[in-house]
């Protein structure tokens, strides 16, 4: 789960945890690529405005790191659905305190 | 000649005469014979007893024209003399005509002075009786002839001079192409019958006839000459006065001379002739070589013509052409020269006032083209400002998207524990909710952007309209409401993005049913016409006040409580996007109308729009713009259809 806003990152860790999946947070760049090369993820949730680095980018590094990685980009705007190197993502999902879709999604990928 | 005493002629000085005896009677008869002037003498009774051989040969001259009451020279002289016997006075005619031997016309003066009798004095200078009378006959022909000239010349320059000054007052190439024919045929100016003016339609290559003067026939030529001769007008007057009073059109002369059309490239032609060569010249009939220069005397129904070409700076504009068919005066070669004068300055006034016309169009179009600049200007401004309040819009819809989602993402979170009091789980569904109430509005604004340019398809509007009812059923109330839908049948397709279409009309129907709290009548029709599609949707709801009417499509105007005031705003944008108009007509209490008008194919962006219609009611039309600066277009919509927004 990466995103720079602490707030969400407690709010997903809650409802995820409680819904039985294991989150690791990381809150940049940095973070989320050391968190990935330990290889125990099985599904990133990236925002795209983070600290350091565009999360659309970030998404090309994970790609790199491991090509099978389900990734949903999950972000306050819309716009990044326009760009391609979006599209290397597995699902693009713009924020909403309902987490119902978001949910769903993850279960559609992790158990595909 | 004065001869005094000083002279070597004496003169006696009793009498006051010179001598005579100097000069004897043979040589005094040789003089006299020879001065080259007539003189003659006759006795008490009037006969001439004396006449000078050069008087002799004049004598037998002829007046010039013999109206009746005029007579021969031998018969003025006579008269002439037996006046000065009878009064005893001096007499004299001066320039009397008439026609020498050879039928030249010749100009004399005639003088008498009474001989005083001999050996009686004159008592208070009179005498009892006369012994005869002497006179002179001076030939002033050439004297005559030169005063003539002079006049002519002087008429000329006055008629050209008037005509100028009148061709100087305008400008209007009708007006000039009048003045002209006016100074052709009025009696003060060239005073031909009729004259026919043509010109040359540079662009199709040929002369064509533009304009006439002249009368039908004789009857109606006396008529009109006779109406004029009764007034004393100068050439001036008369070109003022009937300036615009040839608007006849369909007059004979004008309906025979719009017959004349010939190709410019068709060189036997003797118009075409005549503006090659830029030579003036009088044409008969006879001389008319081929069946089509014969044709042209036949359609003008004349015998002669003149000819003259208008140039103006060695361009050729046209020719003139006059003729005296009426009268049948022939044309004389004075005639096509003054004519010519004449046409050089017509030829000036033509082109001036083509130039006129050329800048006159040019500076219009300057207007227009400034007319046009101003108001994409106005547009720009209005687009920039829309911009940057969007962009401005989007960056706070963004920074909240992130609180609410936090915000409602607990609450919700909350919701789902078991243990919570009635009260607690009461507030935290209100703040679930209100949170989502938010969330429809971000994606609301974040939707308010110029929609994409992408994902045009072949569409039917009616289904259009059919599929966004069917997406509203839940919303509309189908005890109050009664939706009325009429589309034409067989309508053409329209290129769309019909997510987009759905949109917009989700937008204005929601308006329509927010409008008709008490139920009411929501009818919708759509056709198509000519390259356009269009719609009308009508509601009987309480309407827009004419204050709110110029302000329903601007961002953020509203007038519901509830409401972030985006709906019509999206929806004129993605109108007007399809390159589509809208307008929307209401009066308080009486309903609104929204008329949309969307361009068959993409590429009709400004022609879709109808003309303003701006009645007694009042109407806020909505037309393209022109395309946003690019921050405004950095917000694509995510998803046509996942805008929920309350409309309006």
């Amino acid at each position: 789960m990466v995103d720079d806003e602490e707030h969400i990152l407690k709010l997903y860790e809650k409802e995820f945890a409680e819904d039985g999946y294991q989150v690791k947070t990381a809150k940049n760049a940095e973070e989320a690529i050391k968190v990935a090369q330990e290889g125990e993820v099985n599904l990133v949730i990236l925002d795209i405005k983070i600290e350091g680095k565009n999360g659309v980018e970030l998404l090309s590094d994970f790609r790199r790191i491991n090509r099978d990685l389900p990734i949903i980009l999950n972000s306050a705007y819309s716009t990044y659905k326009n760009d391609f190197q979006s599209w290397l993502a597995d699902a693009y999902l713009v924020k909403s305190s309902n987490l119902e879709e978001l949910k769903k999604t993850i279960k559609e990928l992790i158990h595909l | 000649m004065n001869i005094s005493k000083s002279t070597r002629f004496p003169i006696n000085e009793k009498t006051g005469e010179a001598p005579v005896g100097s000069v004897c009677t043979s040589d005094l008869r040789k003089i006299l014979g020879q001065l080259p002037v007539g003189i003659f003498k006759s006795d008490e009774e009037g006969n001439l007893t004396y006449v000078n051989e050069y008087l002799a040969k004049l004598l037998s001259a002829e007046p010039l024209q013999k109206p009746e009451g005029t007579h021969s020279l031998e018969h003025s002289v006579k008269h002439l003399v037996k006046r000065s016997l009878s009064t005893g006075g001096f007499f004299c005619v001066e320039g009397k005509s008439f026609e020498n031997s050879q039928g030249e016309p010749i100009w004399l003066t005639l003088r008498t002075t009474p001989l005083k009798p001999e050996n009686e004095k004159a008592g208070n200078g009179k005498w009892n009786s006369l012994a005869g009378v002497v006179g002179v006959v001076e030939d002033i022909s050439e004297k005559t002839r030169l005063e003539q000239s002079l006049k002519k010349k002087i008429t000329e320059l006055s008629i050209i001079c008037e005509v100028g000054n009148v061709l100087r007052s305008t400008l209007n190439l009708e007006e000039i192409l009048e003045i002209i024919l006016i100074g052709v045929t009025a009696r003060q100016g060239l005073g031909f019958n009729r004259a026919f003016l043509l010109l040359l339609n540079e662009k199709e290559g040929v002369l064509e006839g533009k304009i006439a003067i002249g009368p039908s026939n004789p009857e109606e030529a006396s008529r009109i000459w006779e109406k004029l001769s009764t007034k004393e007008e100068s050439l001036e007057e008369v070109l003022h006065s009937y300036k615009n009073a040839l608007g006849q059109k369909d007059i004979l002369v004008n309906q025979i001379v719009r017959q004349l059309r010939v190709s410019s490239c068709d060189r036997n032609n003797l118009l075409i002739q005549s503006m090659q060569q830029k030579k003036a010249r009088s044409v008969g009939k006879d001389e008319a070589d081929s069946e089509a220069n014969r044709a042209i005397f036949e359609i003008l129904g004349t015998d002669c013509l003149a000819l003259v070409p208008l140039v103006s700076k060695d361009r050729v504009i046209g020719v003139l052409l006059a003729d005296n068919s009426i009268n049948q005066k022939p044309i004389e070669e004075e005639d096509i020269e003054l004519m010519q004068i004449f046409a050089h300055h017509a030829s000036t006034a033509i082109e001036s006032s083509r130039l006129y016309q050329r800048l006159a169009e040019q500076v219009s179009k300057l207007e227009e083209a400034n007319k046009r600049i101003a108001e994409k200007t106005q547009r720009l401004l209005g687009a920039t400002r829309l911009s940057v309040l969007g962009e401005i819009t989007s960056q706070v819809a963004h920074e909240l998207r992130n609180p609410v989602t936090i915000i409602g993402g607990f609450a919700r979170s909350l919701l789902k524990k078991k243990k919570l009091r009635d009260s607690d789980h009461e507030y935290l569904k209100i703040i679930a909710e209100e949170t989502e109430r938010v969330e429809k509005v971000l994606d609301n604004v974040l939707n308010f952007t110029k929609p994409g340019k992408a994902n045009l398809e072949k569409a039917d509007l009616g289904q259009i309209v059919e599929q966004t009812l069917e997406m509203m059923e839940e919303e509309i109330d189908s005890d109050k409401i009664t939706v009325m839908k009429h589309h034409q049948p067989d309508q053409p397709p329209i290129m769309v993005n019909p997510d987009q279409i759905r949109q917009a009309l989700l937008n204005i129907f929601r308006n329509a049913i927010w409008a008709m709290p008490q139920g009411g009548i929501l009818s919708i029709t759509t056709k198509g016409e000519n390259d356009s599609a269009k719609m009308e949707i009508k509601d009987t709801g309480f309407g827009i006040p004419k204050e709110h009417l110029s302000g329903i499509f601007d961002a953020f105007f509203t007038t519901k409580p509830d409401s972030c005031g985006l709906g019509l705003t999206i929806s004129s944008e993605i109108i007007k996007n399809h390159g589509g108009s809208i307008l929307a007509k209401s009066e308080k209490d009486k309903g609104a109308t929204f008329s949309v008008v969307l361009p068959l194919k993409r590429n009709q962006r400004e022609s879709a729009i109808e003309p303003s219609s701006l009645g007694e009611e009042n109407e806020r039309r909505d037309q393209p713009t022109e395309p946003c600066p690019e921050p405004f277009r950095a917000e694509p919509a995510a998803n046509g259809s996942s805008v929920h927004s309350g409309g309006g």
